[in-house]
């Protein structure tokens, strides 16, 4: 087991390596001199361009230009943000718990409902509930997670002022003042994951359910309660929590764009700022850190995984 | 073929067409496919017939008459440049259908062809299945916020953006099946009898990709079409006035209490959409491999 967990460790440096290369490249193809979003396109004469180019070390040749920025990047140091002058870990640093508490919230609502629907689904298979849970995932999937903050804002905050309409604020005010503050966002956000996850659970009871082990269960005249939740449910829950890390990565993902909706200081949309700013330092620091963490809580999940799941050991 | 066009009752049509048409039944028999198909089809005559089912122009500002509240005239209303929400709307379908298949387009047309060479060729694997590896590493919207910082703001950009996003997803889903028939024997019988390795994999192991690939095409579909409505929200897709349901969105957010009606619709239409979508992908796997059920969430976000 230790074997397999060094193995999979050792596989996320070169995963690490090329998620920060891709990143680097893709900010380089920019058309145009990066120079000039630093300067604001204000009237400068082309020595001040060649000298703020050579301070940044753009005017060297493009594979020292990474050699110098990788080892940096990889200890965390993206530089100085263009937009918020100072460096660009710090302001990551201000912005990350913001999204990580969506994002975790997020994920356990997710994995709270979504695994009891699931199950539920399965085993009343062809209900009503097993099809309204259909329904439920396909209108899920579909629906953009930012109309659906519109909508819940116009329902709870505007017309029935249950919740705050926009905003946040950090635990320093009290659970929940920052609480109510991310119940709209995070419901907005966890639909389509809830989708998701509870088709996943779903498939995987039923393919559980059909094993013959369970038919023996059954046989041997067990209580179908306990054939469901000691015998399925455990084997069935092995495949399900793979699936977790994969739903936390598109939480993070959805924040970008639910808070930019519910006008929330988070990372996405440091992210999104940006992009539309051309502040490059900062788009790539936000890119990265936003990439690495959801690569990382993979890995746990991976890890974690094989720890529960004996069989994942000789793998 | 000849035995069997004797045994079957339309013994005179042709044998491809009575293929075709026992097909089409098969197809007929899945719900999920015929209600998408229903709900795309009024989509695609809307989204073709635009500009001669509303008297507005869907760009044309009259500030005399912003934000009206719905009515005969105005339908869904008028924003806040005085543009009528419906015309928008139906403008808007071009943009996410353009967008959207185009986007998916490309991708099925350069995903096939390196999931074809990368599951043929093992040194163009190595590259390839790297590459596709690194590209399915970001979250796919954050990715598309990237590119499009990249590119800059245009309707084309967020098209090639998507092909990006989406083509490795296909890339992987041809590389399966052909890693999965490469071995069979009648593919070493054509090899063996001298017919070159273009002609083998286009002629032979394509068609047993194709299947998988159009699920995985119509399921991107629906994801571009979300997309894009997303990053056009952000304001770096395509770019306003250019009435995309994601741009019309976006200016109504300022709006959501004072004309709620601007935002109602074109979400609507988004959803709608996507849905359509969304069940023709879920359709065609049913139809064509229901154990393919488990490879999509993989393939899909993995």
């Amino acid at each position: 087991m230790w074997g397999y967990i060094g193995r999979r460790l050792l596989a996320f440096i070169p995963t690490v390596l090329v998620a920060v290369t891709l990143i680097f490249i893709l900010t380089r193809l920019v058309p145009g001199n990066p120079v000039w979003a630093l300067l604001g396109h204000q009237s400068v004469s082309a020595e001040q361009v060649d000298a703020v180019a050579r301070e940044l070390g753009l005017d060297r040749p493009i594979l020292i230009q990474y050699l110098t920025w990788l080892p940096k990047a990889l200890s965390g140091n993206f530089g100085q943000s263009i937009f918020f002058e100072k460096p660009v870990a710090a302001v990551i640093a201000e912005r990350f718990p913001v999204t990580l508490s969506i994002a975790g919230l997020s994920t356990l609502l997710t994995v709270l409902l979504a695994v009891p629907l699931g199950v539920l689904a399965a085993t009343r298979r062809d209900s009503a509930l097993d099809h309204a849970s259909m329904v439920l995932s396909i209108f899920g999937v579909s629906v953009p997670s930012f109309w659906l903050g519109f909508l819940f804002i116009l329902l709870f905050a505007v017309t029935l002022g249950w919740f705050p309409v926009a905003g946040y604020r950090d635990l320093s005010f009290g659970f929940w003042e920052w609480l109510r503050r991310l119940v709209l966002p995070v419901l907005a956000l966890s639909l389509s994951q809830l989708a998701l996850l509870m088709r996943i659970t779903r498939t995987s009871m039923l393919e559980v359910l059909g094993q013959e082990y369970i038919v023996a269960a059954r046989a041997k005249g067990l209580a179908e309660g306990k054939v469901i939740y000691k015998h399925a449910l455990r084997n069935g829950l092995m495949s399900i929590t793979t699936v977790v890390g994969l739903v936390f990565a598109l939480t993070l993902g959805g924040s970008v764009i639910i808070e930019e909706v519910f006008a929330i200081p988070g990372l996405g949309r440091l992210i999104t700022n940006a992009a539309v700013r051309r502040d490059y330092p900062t788009l790539e620091g936000g890119m990265a850190y936003l990439t690495l963490v959801a690569l990382a809580v993979n890995l746990l999940v991976d890890i974690s995984y094989s720890l529960i799941n004996p069989r994942v050991r000789y793998g | 073929m000849g035995s069997t066009a004797k045994r079957a009752p339309a013994a005179r049509s042709p044998a491809p067409l009575r293929g075709w048409r026992r097909q089409l039944r098969h197809l007929l028999g899945n719900r999920l496919l015929v209600i998408g198909v229903v709900i795309m089809l009024p989509i695609c005559v809307m989204a073709l017939a635009a500009p001669h089912l509303t008297p507005y122009d869907p760009v044309a500002i009259d500030t005399s008459q912003k934000l009206l509240p719905m009515s005969p005239a105005h339908p869904f209303g008028t924003d806040e440049l005085g543009r009528d929400v419906l015309t928008r709307v139906i403008h808007g379908s071009r943009i996410s259908l353009r967008v959207g298949g185009l986007a998916t387009l490309f991708a099925a047309l350069a995903g096939g062809m390196l999931g074809l060479l990368a599951g043929y060729y093992r040194v163009a694997d190595q590259v390839i299945s790297r590459v596709v590896d690194g590209v399915v590493m970001f979250p796919g919207l954050v990715l598309g916020i990237m590119l499009m910082a990249a590119l800059g703001p245009a309707e084309f950009n967020v098209v090639i953006a998507f092909t990006i996003i989406n083509a490795p997803r296909i890339v992987r889903v041809v590389r399966a099946s052909v890693l999965e028939v490469k071995e069979m024997d009648y593919i070493d019988a054509a090899r063996v009898s001298g017919i070159p390795n273009l002609r083998i994999l286009v002629g032979h192991i394509l068609p047993n990709a194709y299947a998988p690939a159009a699920v995985q095409v119509s399921l991107g579909f629906a994801d571009a079409i979300l997309a894009e409505a997303g990053l056009s929200f952000l304001g770096i897709g395509t770019p306003p006035p250019a009435p995309s349901w994601g741009n019309i969105l976006s200016d109504a957010r300022e709006f959501v209490r004072t004309a709620p009606w601007l935002m109602i619709i074109p979400g609507a239409m988004i959803t709608l959409t996507v849905m359509g979508m969304n069940l023709i992908g879920d359709g065609l796997r049913d139809r064509f491999d229901p154990k393919l059920r488990q490879a999509r969430a993989g393939a899909r976000h993995g």
